[in-house]
């Protein structure tokens, strides 16, 4: 283009070809600047026009309840997030003009499925999380129309949004932790007092398990959905993913053979044949409030425990509790257990083995005198 | 000359008539040994499936008239188990293959064939309650048999039969050598042989662990709800049995109870079903009878005490009728 202008200007011979000329060239240098970086350009003149209203501190709004929403957005906390590219109405795209008076007060909830979905064009990460998110219980309660059932945005965050490494293991846990507390307070409450919470938030400890730990993030499901990770059937394979590793737990002095131990006894042994009633992990340690057995208000600290078990046991006495619980009859420590179980061992293989020869013994021969016989 | 030749012939006729006689008379007796041989024989086949060919070919060149007069006779029964053991043994049988069924698939709970069987009796719940109420069954079946061996002549008898001795141990050494061809000759076993002994000290064994240690698990447990139809609480309650103690009393059970399993399985059913001289299985345990062939072979000494115990009845039978 430049060339093409360039080769007629001679013929012109006009005295405004000049002014012409530079005026031309700095349009089509914008033009030329905007075809590659048009985003930005859109993007800063977008948001330096939201932002007449939405930049000011004391921006706010009183709602029809009474209640009085600040609509501040800090346009920092936006160009630190991975959307510093997007303009305002790529998200809020129900809004289509601006008067004078601002634009309609019923702007909808941002979808962010717009974007994020698999093999969508404008180069959002592709994720399956949304598929996930369908079936959660968040989502189906926000279906039936639970004004207070949390979107994607409730716990991503709206504008301050920010990657998941950008945050250390600990920070995010936290987090996590307190993101969900702040509709389940109590819950939240119970957990930060737990063994669990306690070594988040005192001790920094990254391998304790957050809300989305247990629960799951995306496809979090009621207790109550055979679904659930944390269905009674399922609830031991889950604190399993950590108390079964000895990578995980022995470092805090906690022995990685409970889920072993569970799975063999008698309620484990009942949860594995679908008996939705047999004893979990949750039943007797507790669900958020989980707490060491030397804790005196831990529900299986033995002032406790025979309350705990009458749960289940009404008739349950201080000799039910009486002995060890998770037991490994495989390990010394079991005492007269393991003894027992190595002489029915050795009992068992060394009554077989004298039963098979004897058979074989015996087939033998049979086979034997039967050719002889003929 | 010709009376003395006379004489010699006469003689020489006279000589040859009667070793004619004494031959004649040799093989009628090797005919009645090799014709009780052969009838032994046939007896087996008969009981258990049909004759082969060759042994009915046989059959039919045996030259001796009256062989079917003489077979009905010696195709002789005895009886082995009265109708009474006979009970005991079937509600022994059905108590612990139910048992079994309810109790061995929760040692492995992630197979499948338990996840089956488990799910046939309803859970574990339901499977609970029919382990109990055949549990009680077995502790009937094992108070009638002390009952029984203390009470029924028969009962005493086999119980002193049962008692081992030390000829167990040299009959199970002739046995093995028996069986890797040292010794030609079959054992004489008598009324129980060491085999049958151990199943039955296995069976004593067997029953006391499991129901010592069912019992203590039972009481911790404190409830009997036979079928869930109702409930019933035990006696004494958890109150005495601590969690140590069922803790011991269930790793015996369950081991016990593997053992227990495995023997039947193996060794019982190969004894009973599998050995070919059993094959399909033996039916004593049904009518109690066992053949006079099998009775000569596996237990002859038993065998021959009763042929001595009839023969001296019938002298006294004659004494008292000749008197």
């Amino acid at each position: 283009m430049n060339g093409f202008l360039g080769k007629n200007l001679p013929k012109m011979k006009n005295k405004f070809s000049g002014k012409i000329f530079h005026i031309l060239s700095l349009i089509v240098f914008s033009l030329l600047l905007m075809g590659f970086f048009p985003r930005y350009l859109f993007t800063q003149t977008q948001i330096q026009k939201c932002t007449i209203c939405h930049g000011k501190k004391d921006f706010k709004v009183q709602l029809d309840d009474g209640s009085v929403r600040n609509l501040f957005v800090e346009e920092k906390l936006l160009k630190e997030s991975p959307h510093y590219n997007n303009n305002c109405t790529d998200c809020h795209n129900d809004i289509v003009e601006i008067t004078a008076v601002g634009h309609t007060k019923n702007v909808k909830k941002v979808q962010c499925t717009r974007c994020h979905f698999e093999n969508n064009p404008v180069g959002a990460p592709e994720t399956q999380m949304y598929k996930d998110f369908q079936e959660s219980i968040h989502q189906q309660e926000f279906l039936k129309g639970n004004p207070k059932a949390p979107v994607c945005q409730s716990c991503h965050g709206s504008h301050d949004i920010k990657y998941r490494k950008s945050l250390s293991s600990v920070e995010l846990k936290k987090k996590i932790s307190k993101m969900c507390g702040q509709c389940h307070l109590d819950i939240y409450s119970s957990y930060s007092t737990s063994i669990h919470g306690v070594a988040l938030f005192d001790k920094n400890s990254p391998d304790v398990p957050a809300c989305s730990d247990c629960h799951g993030e995306h496809k979090i499901r009621g207790h109550e959905d055979p679904g659930s990770s944390v269905f009674s059937t399922k609830i031991y394979n889950t604190c399993g993913n950590c108390h079964a590793s000895a990578s995980i737990v022995e470092k805090y002095g906690i022995k990685s053979d409970k889920f072993q131990t569970y799975e063999s006894s008698f309620h484990g042994i009942a949860m594995q044949f679908g008996e939705k009633t047999a004893a979990n992990c949750a039943s007797c340690h507790g669900v958020h409030d989980i707490k060491s057995q030397n804790d005196p208000t831990s529900s299986i600290h033995s002032n406790n425990i025979v309350k705990t078990c009458g749960k289940c046991h009404p008739d349950a006495n201080a000799n039910y509790t009486k002995g060890k619980i998770h037991l490994n009859p495989h390990s010394e420590e079991a005492g007269s257990i393991y003894y027992i179980g190595s002489f029915f061992k050795w009992l068992t293989i060394i009554t077989l083995s004298f039963l098979f020869i004897h058979i074989m013994l015996d087939l033998i021969r049979k086979i034997k005198l039967k050719k002889a016989g003929k | 000359m010709d009376d003395k030749d006379k004489l010699k012939n006469q003689i020489n006729e006279e000589v040859e008539k009667r070793l004619k006689e004494k031959i004649t008379e040799l093989e009628s007796q090797i005919r009645e040994e090799v014709r009780q041989e052969y009838t032994q024989k046939q007896e087996e086949p008969k009981l258990e499936e049909p004759k082969p060919e060759e042994q009915k070919l046989e059959e039919q060149k045996v030259p001796v008239e009256d062989v079917k007069k003489e077979e009905k006779k010696e195709k002789e029964y005895f009886i082995r188990f009265g109708l009474n053991f006979r009970i005991q043994h079937i509600s022994l049988m059905i108590s612990t293959i139910m048992l079994i069924l309810t109790g061995v698939p929760l040692k492995f709970p992630k197979n499948g064939v338990s996840q089956f069987i488990m799910s046939g009796f309803g859970g574990v719940e339901g499977a609970r309650s029919v382990h109990h109420l055949f549990a009680l069954g077995l502790i009937l079946v094992g108070i009638y048999h002390l009952f029984y061996t203390f009470w029924f002549k028969e009962g005493r008898k086999d119980f002193f039969e049962f008692l081992p001795s030390p000829k167990d141990f040299s009959n199970l050494i002739n046995q093995i050598k028996f069986y890797l061809g040292i010794r030609k000759k079959r054992v004489k076993y008598g009324r129980f042989s060491y085999v049958e002994k151990f199943d039955y000290w296995a069976v004593y064994w067997g029953l006391i662990m499991m129901i010592g240690t069912g019992a203590v698990m039972w009481l911790f447990q404190g409830k009997f709800e036979p079928l869930l139809l109702g409930e019933i609480s035990l006696p004494f309650g958890p109150t005495i049995i601590t969690n140590s103690v069922h803790a011991i009393a269930r790793e015996m059970h369950s081991d016990e109870a593997l053992l227990a399993t495995l023997v039947i399985i193996g060794w019982h059913f190969y004894n009973v079903h599998l050995n070919p001289h059993k094959f399909p299985m033996s039916k004593v345990w049904l009518n109690g009878k066992i053949s006079k062939k099998e009775i000569q072979e596996e237990h002859p000494l038993e065998y021959i005490e009763i042929m001595r115990k009839r023969k001296q009845e019938e002298e006294e039978a004659d004494a008292e009728t000749e008197e």
